[in-house]
């Protein structure tokens, strides 16, 4: 069951992991009622929220949400037809001209030609209380690859000289669209754990991405977005318990029958193939619980976490959700 | 100097491929220009030996190579890149940015009108006084800023460098030929013998070739040098305010 509008509002004013301080500070980011259109597209819908001061907040949405758009017209690049952009207390041009801002763009290409460390120098030199190039470099990884050519780098080396020019100025707001888009899962976890290790430099931080389970690991709160619209603002469990109904276990249960399965709590539906059953729940706690009590045998259970896509379609589906 | 025009040039310079056209094509091309000219070496253009007006002809070649060509593409490729955007997420003035990439290219020309002087004392033993040397290369050089300012605009307004490229050899080749570097610009017909006048390709030989003639500073050439550089210099601060602002 997807949750009614007011449920989704309630979060929004009382989202438990939005520290009272936050909400009392000025946020670091104020969207009202920001559109944003191409031509016939409405990239960005009367879209609002904030982002409170130490706060860790994730842009969650499919390709095409709108999510690069929201990042741009907060740093300036693009303007808004309708709605107001409050950055650091400031214009987005404002912001990012007093070195408030640090960016890493989904496609942020690089000078053909610089080497790692000149290039993290020059950006260093435009902002007022830049980190040490040596600390840059670190907390990038790349301190042994400071004298190459970053137009001879790998594609994830060079995704880590961007982290290091987004780093460099000790921003107070770092902005990150898609930052781990080609990584794998390793190097995911070690860029965020170089995020980590800077938080203690900043403000807030934003960041776009696709994936739940990034969101849910790193961010303190979710903002969910569908068609340039805001549908869910709330901790990553809110979210999730928002798109309820999504969640899915898979077993291998010899014997079992069919409508015994059927038959368990908040079940919604199940299939068996190959010796598998595969079941989707509204309430997986509950669905396992009462599977192990009915006494079925059960091997090699696998959870599968909600899907974005699941969650999107039920939360972006929902009219009275928008609105 | 700023850093940002530093880092420039730095960069630029280790882009060998870009180094050799850019600075020694023109050079390379004036003796095989001479080699294979059939003016008798009595010949004169412009009240100049042919040697010596062909050197500054090609000398303005080496100011639209270094100003046009090798900056809009350039521009172009970084915008397609995404690395002008990342500029513009970042405390630099776009001013800054824009003036570094005009100063970046007279950085470039320089060298590459010195070098077809020096092809021409070498290559036909061309002589002209200390003083007249420095002078002609100085005003050439002055003379590039137009052309820097047109290779800004057109890596701003195209989509990706292939289309750059295609455009500023348009662009060479229309301001080449209409500004009378092909023929006399009298003996261009009717209205093109006045338009020639007015492009600053033609303004650029016509510094260069006083300048060698050892005549004062033809004030009307600086004219049009300065007109074309603060029309396009301001058509190109116009395109990058929009593109920020899109």
């Amino acid at each position: 069951m997807s949750p009614p509008a007011s449920d989704i509002r309630h979060w929004r004013a009382t989202g438990n992991s939005r520290s009272v301080i936050a909400m009392v500070l000025e946020p670091v980011v104020k969207l009202s009622t920001v559109t944003r259109r191409f031509g016939e597209v409405t990239a960005v819908d009367e879209l609002s929220f904030e982002v409170g001061r130490g706060e860790t907040v994730a842009l969650l949405g499919l390709n095409g949400a709108g999510k690069t758009t929201a990042l741009e017209l907060i740093l300036g690049l693009q303007r808004p037809e309708v709605g107001a952009i409050s950055v650091l207390g400031r214009s987005p041009g404002g912001a990012v001209a007093s070195g408030g801002v640090g960016a890493m763009l989904q496609r942020g290409g690089l000078p053909e030609g610089a080497r790692v460390a000149e290039l993290v120098e020059l950006v260093r030199g435009m902002y007022r209380r830049p980190l040490r190039l040596d600390e840059s470099l670190a907390l990038a990884g790349l301190e042994r690859l400071a004298r190459r050519r970053v137009d001879r780098l790998s594609a994830g080396q060079q995704q880590r000289v961007r982290l290091a020019l987004a780093l460099a100025g000790r921003p107070d707001l770092l902005l990150l669209d898609e930052p781990t888009a080609a990584m794998d899962a390793a190097t995911r976890r070690s860029f965020w754990s170089r995020i980590a290790e800077s938080a203690a430099e900043r403000r807030g931080l934003l960041f776009a991405t696709h994936r739940l389970e990034e969101a849910e690991e790193v961010a303190d709160r979710v903002l969910m977005i569908s068609a340039g619209r805001l549908v869910a603002d709330g901790s990553a469990s809110e979210v999730k318990r928002a798109a309820g109904g999504i969640a899915a276990v898979s077993f291998r249960a010899p014997g079992a029958s069919l409508e015994v399965l059927e038959r368990l709590p908040a079940v919604e539906s199940v299939v068996i193939a190959g010796g598998r059953v595969s079941m989707r729940s509204g309430d997986l706690d509950r669905t396992v619980r009462a599977l192990l009590a009915s006494g079925t045998w059960v091997e090699d259970l696998e959870v599968e976490s909600p899907r974005l896509e699941d969650a999107l379609v039920k939360l972006s589906g929902e009219p009275e959700a928008r609105e | 100097m700023t850093p940002y025009l530093r880092f420039e040039i730095v960069c630029q310079y280790r882009r060998l491929d870009a180094l050799l056209w850019r600075l020694l094509l023109p050079a390379a091309l004036y003796p095989l220009f001479r080699l294979t000219s059939s003016s008798a070496p009595e010949a004169t253009f412009q009240g100049l030996p042919s040697d010596v007006s062909s050197m500054v002809i090609f000398a303005v070649l080496a100011t639209l190579l270094s100003g046009v060509f090798a900056t809009a593409p350039a521009l172009a490729a970084e915008r397609a890149s995404g690395w002008l955007a990342q500029l513009r997420a970042m405390p630099l003035p776009a001013t800054t940015t824009v003036a570094a990439k005009v100063a970046a290219a007279l950085a470039f020309a320089l060298p590459a009108i010195a070098l077809v002087m020096l092809a021409a004392a070498i290559s036909e033993g061309v002589t002209l006084g200390f003083g007249r040397w420095i002078e002609l290369t100085l005003l050439l050089w002055v003379a590039t800023a137009p052309f820097a300012a047109l290779g800004v605009l057109i890596g701003l307004l195209t989509p990706s460098p292939v289309v750059a490229q295609s455009a500023a050899a348009g662009a060479i080749a229309v301001l080449w030929v209409l500004g009378g570097m092909v023929t006399e610009p009298s003996d261009l017909p009717g209205a093109l013998e006045t338009t020639a006048g007015l492009l600053p390709t033609n303004a650029a030989a016509e510094l260069g070739w006083a300048a060698a003639r050892a005549e004062a500073v033809p004030g009307s050439a600086l004219a049009v040098v300065a007109g074309w550089t603060a029309g396009l210099g301001t058509l190109g601060a116009l395109a990058w305010r929009k593109l920020g602002t899109r």
